[in-house]
Parts: C-alpha cells; structure tokens; sequence
C-alpha cells in the first residue's frame, strides 16, 4: 500500500469537508475523514502477556496476520481508547517474537523471496521450547503464515529420520503397542527402525 | 503453501540436534502429516498407537489427499495398466514424474507389478482419490497400502460389461459403480450402480436418456462424464454426466469441435482432445467444472510432430505435468510420448524399465496402446474405510 502524501490530502479534504447532519450541513473535521480514509495505518493496539506486560502493536500489522486480532477488532470488541487485548496464553517472550514476525512481515512483504526466507530461517534459531511456545501462540491467535513455516520445520525435521528419533523428537514414551505387535512393526518397516 | 528448509537453519541451527516438543494435540499431529507424502505416513503409523489411529482414519486419509493433490511431490502420480490378454492376472504401476527426468538414459524405476492369483484378464475400471477398482469380478486396490478388498460379484450373471465409470460420491461419503452391462451385442444393455460399503448394494437404474459410446467414463467433480454424439446431427458433440449423488443424469456445455473430442481428465479437470482440421489436435480443458467460460485452449500439437500418423485415430493424452509437457499416446505408434509445447515441439520417448514387467510377452516401449492406462495418485483412503473386508494384499 503506497504511503499517502497526508499533507495533501489534509488540503484537499480540508476544501470539501461537507456532511450532512441532522438536515442541516456541516463541516467535517478534516483530521477524522483522513483517519477514515487510510484505516488508521498507525494506529496501535495493546496486547497483554501472561506476565502482565503490556506491547504496543501497530493495529495494521497484527489485523493483517492474526485472524483472532482482525475478528476482535471487526465486530468491535476492542475499545481503542480503554481496552488492551488479553493473550494469557502466551508469555512475554514468545509475545515479542510473534510480534517481530508480524510486523517484518507486513513491513517487508515487497521483499524477494529468497530474502524473507533467510529472515524466516533466522527467526526460527530458537531452542525447542522456544519452537513449542511459538507454535502454541500462533495456533491460538491463527496466523497462518506462521504456523505454516512452523509446520513446515517441524516437518523437515521428521522426514528421513528412523523411529526412534521421531519417538524422542515427539516426547513419546509410550508408544502403546504390544511387544507383538511391536514385532510386527519391525518386520514390515526394517529400515525406520 | 509448502515451506523448504533454508541452508542457513539446516546448518547451523541447535533444532536439528537437540528438539523436542511437548506433547502436541492431536489437531496439531494432524496438521504436521498432512504436510508428509502418503509413503511417508505409512511408516509413521509404527510410532505410536495413536499416530496409528490417526492415520488409519478414513476421514484423515481423505482430507490428506485433497490437501496433498495439488503438489504432484505428495501425490506420486503414476501410471497404472493391465494388459487385456488372457490369462493375464498383473497390473503394473511406474511414477510418472520421472518420465519428465530420465529421458535420455534408461530409467532406474522399475515397474512395480502386482499379481492377483487365479484371475483371468483383470482390467482397471477406474481410480479415484488413490483406490482402483478392477474388473475381473469386482474388487478395490490401493496401491499405495497394498490393501485389498474382497472380490464382488456381479449380480446378473453371463454379461459382459461394456461401459464403466468409478467414482466418489461425497455428499454421502461412498464410492460408486456404474456398468452397463450386455448379454449380448445388439441387445440392449443394462445400467447398474454399485455402492461400495459394509452392504455392496446394487441397483438399477429406471431410465435413463442415452447409452455411452466410449468405454469408460471419466470421474471429475462427483460426476462421471461420456462424450455423447448429438443425435441426428453430423458433427455435433455434447458430454453427458451421470452425478454419483443423486444418480441422476445431465449435459454439459461443449464447446463446437471439428473432429470427435476424446475425453480425458487431467489435472483434475476435464480435457478433451480433438483431431482439427487434419492438421494439428487441439487440447481444451475446462477449468472449472460445469461452467461454460473456463473452456480453454490448452495446447495444440500439430500432425508433422507426431510422426507416424495416420487418421482417424485419435490421440490419447495420459498426462499434463506442471510445466505443460504433455504425456500422450500418439495414435499407432504404441509408444509414449513426452511432448514439450514450449521446447519447439520436441518429442521424447521415455523409456523406461520394460525388462522387469514380466506381465506379457509384449515389453511396454513397443506396444503401449493395448495397455489401458489410469492415472492414480498415492493416497491413504483405503477399502477398508469403505467398511467391507479387506486385507493387505502385498508388501510395497
């Protein structure tokens, strides 16, 4: 989205700032019809961490990413001026990191693609707990394109690698099967285990 | 959306070596498999019980296959034939991507052949969302698991079936049947409907407006479409539907053609293909289902390419790859061909590994036409979410 010159619109709606109330016309302040105009590109929101701390948010950014946010905000439960967005389920540091995504995202979107994906690499140099926090966040606020990448990772992690590897990677301890059918497994899949 | 690894996060990042993640819900389990090709799935049933479950779910196996069908990575495509001789009991499969690759050495992927015992001449119906359905009496294969269902008989007994079409009914989640069945030429021939499930019920149909020309009829959209001669006409086609859910039958929109259109489907869309003019075929495709614009001229390949012709046999397209090479069966030369619109109209004749069918005495390069070949795709839909007994049939 280009950047408006807001200068001169404000000049120009300042001239034809004309609506009708109540029978009678008035003149619109021109600041409200430019905020109309533009959605309000800067306009922030708060989300709350589980630990109480408060982020200041560009609303665009996160409405862009969040199908959760982008809802609140539509059917207007979201009070700008008193309201912040509690997320008790996300912790402060996963918080900032899902908020980096979001915001280098919309920012960077005209980007090639071979250079997002290198962000995108760096972003995910986190440590498993890291990994787990991050996919519970994006799953419960919905950002797609987060939780693909996520997934995607997760994935590529998983192919190629034998079963006990898997087993360990999922925190699996008990896998359920009878020693026979264990066995069984063994015979139809020798080279996954 | 599909992500790749970058090189960056493959080298250096401590995930690769040291992860785990807390225990996922299933939810999110089912969203990681997804993601994975059918093969991949099938060992990852051995993990644990509940993977197990997940992946054994017909409900699973299916959203995995319409969300896997658009990347041909996931889906493995391959080509399946029988050979129609006698005493012939085989099928067999080869991937179809690695036609593309190996054009110019002989190709390292064999032919997978799957022997059904004590049958005699098997043809393949049909495939759908990765299950076939053969004929000798009836049975449902999935390649992919090796599962294989108990074998049907048809009810009326010394006929011969001369029309078919397999599909998938999803309004109310079952497979379906349609024969036409004869007992002898010139005797009128009977419609009947098979559906797949814990009681194969069969059931006619009262009346219905047409008899198919073709032989089989081509599976898109929860319909099964014939190419149909408007009758009284000279030059004058239509396709015919016959829609699995409400087994009721309808027309579809042709664009005019100046030759007989053979019907195909390819890429999930219904493709015709038509001897224009004598001098070149055209491929139309339309994109969407039932709608009269999205008919589209995909491809025009002309006669002095394909060499050999001779009129008026039509050509067979098997296969539309993703780059828009055409894989296709030119009319009397027997032979597959790869056909590149974009690379000066080149031809390629795949080879591929024709010493290790041992299905017949006719090796697969010199005589492909008599093969009837199907498209499938891997998938984990099985017989046995169809609720009737099945068992693995072999190992893959």
């Amino acid at each position: 989205m280009t950047q408006l010159d807001r200068l001169s619109v404000y000049h120009w709606l300042n001239a034809w700032c004309i609506k009708p109330v109540g029978g009678a016309l008035v003149r619109q302040e021109p600041e409200y019809i430019l905020l109309a105009l533009m959605g309000s590109p800067l306009k922030k929101i708060m989300l709350c961490s589980s630990e109480k701390e408060i982020f200041s948010v560009e609303e665009q950014v996160m409405v862009q990413h969040s199908v959760i946010i982008n809802n609140m905000i539509e059917d207007g439960s979201y009070n700008h001026e008193e309201s912040k967005i509690p997320l008790d389920c996300v912790d402060s540091k996963t918080l900032k990191k899902v908020i980096d995504y979001c915001t280098h995202h919309t920012h960077h979107h005209n980007d090639n693609q071979e250079d997002l994906e290198a962000w995108d690499a760096q972003f995910l140099n986190v440590d498993s707990n890291g990994l787990y926090d991050l996919l519970m966040a994006a799953n419960y606020l919905e950002i797609r394109n987060l939780l693909d990448l996520i997934y995607g990772t997760i994935k590529n992690m998983i192919k190629g690698k034998k079963i006990d590897e898997i087993r360990r990677i999922f925190n699996i301890k008990d896998h359920g099967f009878t020693p026979e059918e264990e066995e069984q497994n063994r015979k139809e899949y020798p080279h996954f285990y | 959306m599909t992500t790749t690894l970058h090189p960056a996060i493959a080298e250096s990042n401590p995930l690769e070596t040291t992860t785990t993640i807390n225990t996922l819900s299933e939810d999110l389990i089912a969203e990681i498999l997804f993601r994975l090709p059918a093969r991949n799935l099938l060992e990852l049933n051995t993990v644990c019980k509940s993977w197990k479950t997940l992946i054994s779910n017909s409900r699973f196996a299916l959203n995995h296959f319409r969300r896997s069908i658009a990347d041909p990575t996931m889906t493995n495509p391959r080509l399946v034939y029988s050979t129609r001789h006698f005493v012939d009991c085989n099928i067999g499969f080869f991937p179809v991507q690695p036609l593309l690759e190996n054009t110019s050495s002989p190709s390292s992927n064999p032919t997978t052949v799957v022997s059904f015992e004590m049958k005699d001449c098997l043809e393949i119906l049909g495939s759908c969302n990765g299950l076939l359905c053969l004929l000798e009496i009836i049975c449902n294969f999935v390649p992919c698991t090796g599962v294989e269902s108990d074998w049907i008989e048809i009810e009326q007994r010394g006929v011969e079936v001369v029309n078919h079409g397999f599909g998938y009914d999803h309004v109310h989640d079952r497979y379906k049947l349609l024969l036409f069945v004869q007992k002898r030429r010139q005797e009128p021939k009977t419609p009947m409907v098979l559906t797949f499930g814990a009681n194969n019920s069969w059931s006619t149909m009262p009346d219905f407006p047409f008899y198919p020309q073709r032989c089989k009829g081509e599976f898109v959209s929860g319909t099964l479409n014939w190419i149909h001669k408007v009758p009284v006409t000279l030059n004058s086609w239509m396709i015919v539907f016959f829609d699995l859910a409400r087994e009721s039958f309808g027309e579809v929109f042709l664009p005019f053609m100046n030759g007989e259109p053979v019907l195909q489907v390819a890429r999930e869309c219904l493709c015709v293909c038509v001897d224009h003019q004598k001098s070149h075929f055209d491929v139309w495709i339309m994109k969407e289902y039932g709608v009269e614009e999205s008919w589209t001229k995909l491809i025009v390949i002309s006669h002095v390419e394909l060499k050999h012709y001779e009129p008026p046999y039509p050509l067979y397209l098997v296969y539309i790859y993703e780059n828009g090479v055409v894989l296709a069966i030119p009319p009397t030369s027997y032979k597959l061909v790869l056909y590149d619109p974009n690379d000066h109209n080149r031809l390629h004749y795949p080879l591929f590994d024709s010493s290790s069918d041992g299905m017949t005495k006719f090796p697969m390069s010199e005589r492909a036409a008599p093969r009837g070949f199907h498209v499938f795709h891997e998938s984990l839909v099985s017989p046995s979410h169809l609720g009737f007994p099945s068992e693995v049939a072999y190992w893959n």
